[in-house]
């Protein structure tokens, strides 16, 4: 199967997926959207590996999603609105979405020189969800939306590594990784549970 | 049986099964001292790698254990490290005898050793990055107690730590498909720089050092500078082993100097920094970012890295008297802010005179333990121009002046003292207390009889010899 005609929809899909972590009040959007971004980041890492390794990152950010949002059913009040009443987080969020995706357009000629065997898809897709995930880490304090922030910044590095390392027992690891910062986030959910039960 | 196996493995079992038995903390922590201290006398006696005969009995330790077409491999010139790494842990763990630490602690503190000792042995270094990433949340788990608030100290310093994983993969890429004989200056500064970036997130070097007091500040003082140590001791073996295998990058970009002024910026920062703290977790934090400092100036002199061992021991010797006696004020305080702990050093004189001792050890006082090695220091960093002696005894000198207010919060203060928190200390806490004190004493008026050995020790080290 050959993914690379949608290749720069993966990366506009895995932009606006990002996006809306950075903007969504509702845990289940944003666990929606997490899933979601897995899809594109599966696409873009497909055009350099083959589709049933490609996979592999999409099952690991799937699960990771489940395990997230399995904590997050009995303790949604661990899920806090960090956005207020009005609209003007909302917007600001979405500015700074905007700015991080002229800076990855801007970036992506330059970066193309380093990572030679990365498509320019790839590498916009990569910047984005870099740039969007430190963004989050920035401008949150809340357990789970830093867990979110991490997932966002490895999937972009992923897509960038995926050009370059084929080992498959890096990447298992990587998987492992992803798999153990969403134990982690969903450990912050009932660590939140238990001390407001206390 | 292979030294891999030993040594990683068999401790990651041992923890697993803890993890079952940490409802019976006393028995759970016994076994755990016992099982940290056999594999540190293993690594002491075991050879790897030549046939040892045993009674009747002959056998050869293997030095490499494959895993999914990778090694890892642990050789005789690492022995020390690991006999070092499980020491200080059995010595963390006595410790834990006396206060009260999260369950997972014991368990997962074993584990996140194991983890660590198998980031150092993995080859290719590409696999060490994400080991050391387990080995983190490993930690925050430890760090993050039920029933109490995740707080911003770990996540910060999660997020630091998981941002440098991937610096260090890519310096690991790069690494990978080059040989020393015909790497180039271009790749090798190229990999140097991320490698730079993945350990400046990781050992948290100034400007990314915040995560050090904020983590002392909000979590178990005790877990907390267990696990900044044992990342630290592990972390630092990473550069100088890169330092090692590409003796290139002496002549390309001088990394002697770099690595100088890099710790020069940490022990002035950690320094004066320690001395406007109004809390003493944080104070303790940025005695940490100053020992990290003073690490690297160490290593940053021409054959300074065997001066690791011997900057360890003090070093671990005052961090656990000082982490012991925090964790026993923030037992029976409210939290560690000076205006809350007023006096606390006339109800509790042990703990309080433990922790200035701590303290000031790692100022470099006379006849503390931390003095004779800071001398030999400070001396051979006189040849390197005034300014980074006088950096290194500002830093000092900002520790000490924190240490001196610290010293006047604990004395003065109101008459009647708030009721305590917790009931009495007892008495052996206060031996152990007093044992650790004793100790720093020893090391600093006998320094004679620790030094030449460390000094010889660490120049065995494997990784540890630029």
């Amino acid at each position: 199967m050959n993914l690379t005609a949608i290749a720069p929809l993966a990366s506009a899909w895995v932009g606006v997926t990002a996006l809306i972590l950075l903007v969504s009040r509702d845990w289940r959007v944003s666990m929606s959207a997490l899933g979601a971004q897995y899809v594109g980041v599966f696409i873009l890492v497909s055009l350099a590996w083959p589709i049933e390794y490609a996979v592999v990152k999409l099952v690991t950010g799937w699960i990771s999603a489940a395990v997230i949002g399995m904590g997050l059913v009995d303790q949604a009040l661990a899920w806090e609105d960090e956005l207020g009443r009005w609209l003007s987080g909302v917007l600001f969020r979405v500015f700074l979405a905007g700015f991080i995706g002229f800076v990855a357009f801007v970036l992506t000629p330059g970066v193309g020189r380093w990572v030679l065997r990365a498509s320019e898809v790839q590498i916009m897709g990569g910047l984005l969800l870099i740039g969007l995930g430190l963004v989050h880490l920035g401008l949150t304090a809340q357990p789970i939306r830093v867990v979110l922030g991490l997932l966002t910044v490895l999937s972009g590095f992923e897509i960038f590594y995926a050009t370059m390392e084929t080992s498959l027992l890096v990447n298992a690891m990587l998987a492992v990784v992803t798999l153990g910062l969403a134990l982690t986030g969903a450990y912050f959910n009932i660590v939140a549970g238990t001390e407001r039960e206390r | 049986m292979s030294a891999p196996f030993i040594w990683i493995l068999l401790p990651g079992l041992v923890a697993f099964a803890l993890i079952f038995l940490s409802r019976y903390r006393a028995i759970s922590l016994v076994a755990a001292i016992a099982t940290a201290l056999i594999l540190a006398v293993l690594a002491w006696g075991l050879k790897v790698g030549e046939v040892m005969s045993f009674g009747p009995w002959a056998f050869k330790i293997q030095e490499q254990l494959a895993v999914a077409g990778r090694s890892f491999v642990i050789t005789n010139p690492d022995r020390p490290q690991i006999a070092l790494l499980y020491s200080a842990l059995a010595f963390w763990y006595i410790g834990a005898l006396v206060i009260s630490t999260p369950p997972s602690f014991i368990p997962l503190g074993l584990a996140n050793v194991a983890v660590l000792i198998a980031a150092l042995a993995v080859q290719p270094i590409l696999y060490a990055a994400l080991l050391i990433e387990v080995a983190i949340l490993l930690s925050v788990l430890m760090l993050t107690p039920m029933g109490e608030p995740v707080n911003r100290g770990v996540l910060r310093f999660l997020t630091y730590q998981t941002l440098g994983v991937p610096f260090i993969l890519l310096a690991g890429w790069m690494l990978s498909g080059i040989e020393p004989e015909t790497v180039s200056t271009q790749d090798i500064v190229r990999a140097a720089i991320f490698l730079g970036f993945g350990f400046a997130f990781h050992l948290g070097i100034f400007p990314l050092h915040s995560w050090m007091p904020m983590l002392t500040e909000t979590a178990h003082p005790y877990v907390t500078t267990f696990v900044i140590s044992t990342l630290f001791s592990v972390g630092i073996l990473f550069p100088v082993g890169f330092m090692q295998r590409y003796p290139l990058l002496y002549e390309s970009i001088n990394l002697l100097e770099i690595l100088r002024i890099l710790g020069i910026m940490m022990v002035v920062v950690g320094g004066v920094w320690a001395a406007f703290q109004r809390h003493l977790g944080r104070m303790l934090g940025f005695a940490l970012i100053l020992e990290t400092g003073r690490t690297f100036l160490a290593i940053g002199l021409p054959g300074g890295a065997h001066m690791l061992l011997a900057l360890f021991l003090p070093r671990i010797l005052a961090l656990g008297v000082w982490a012991l006696s925090l964790s026993f004020l923030k037992a029976h305080s409210e939290d560690l802010r000076f205006h809350v702990v007023q006096g606390f050093g006339r109800r509790y004189p042990v703990v309080g005179t433990g922790l200035i001792l701590a303290h000031f050890c790692l100022v470099g006082i006379p006849i503390l333990g931390g003095f004779p090695v800071y001398l030999i220091l400070w001396e051979q960093l006189t040849a390197y121009g005034s300014w980074i002696s006088l950096g290194a005894i500002l830093g000092s000198a900002g520790l000490m002046v924190g240490g001196l207010r610290s010293l006047a919060v604990l004395l003065m203060g109101p008459e009647e003292l708030p009721a305590p928190k917790a009931g009495r200390i007892d008495f052996f806490s206060y031996a152990l207390i007093l044992l650790g004190s004793g100790a720093i004493f020893l090391f600093g008026l006998f320094p004679q009889w620790f030094l030449p050995s460390l000094m010889a020790i660490s120049a065995t080290f494997g990784r540890l010899t630029p």
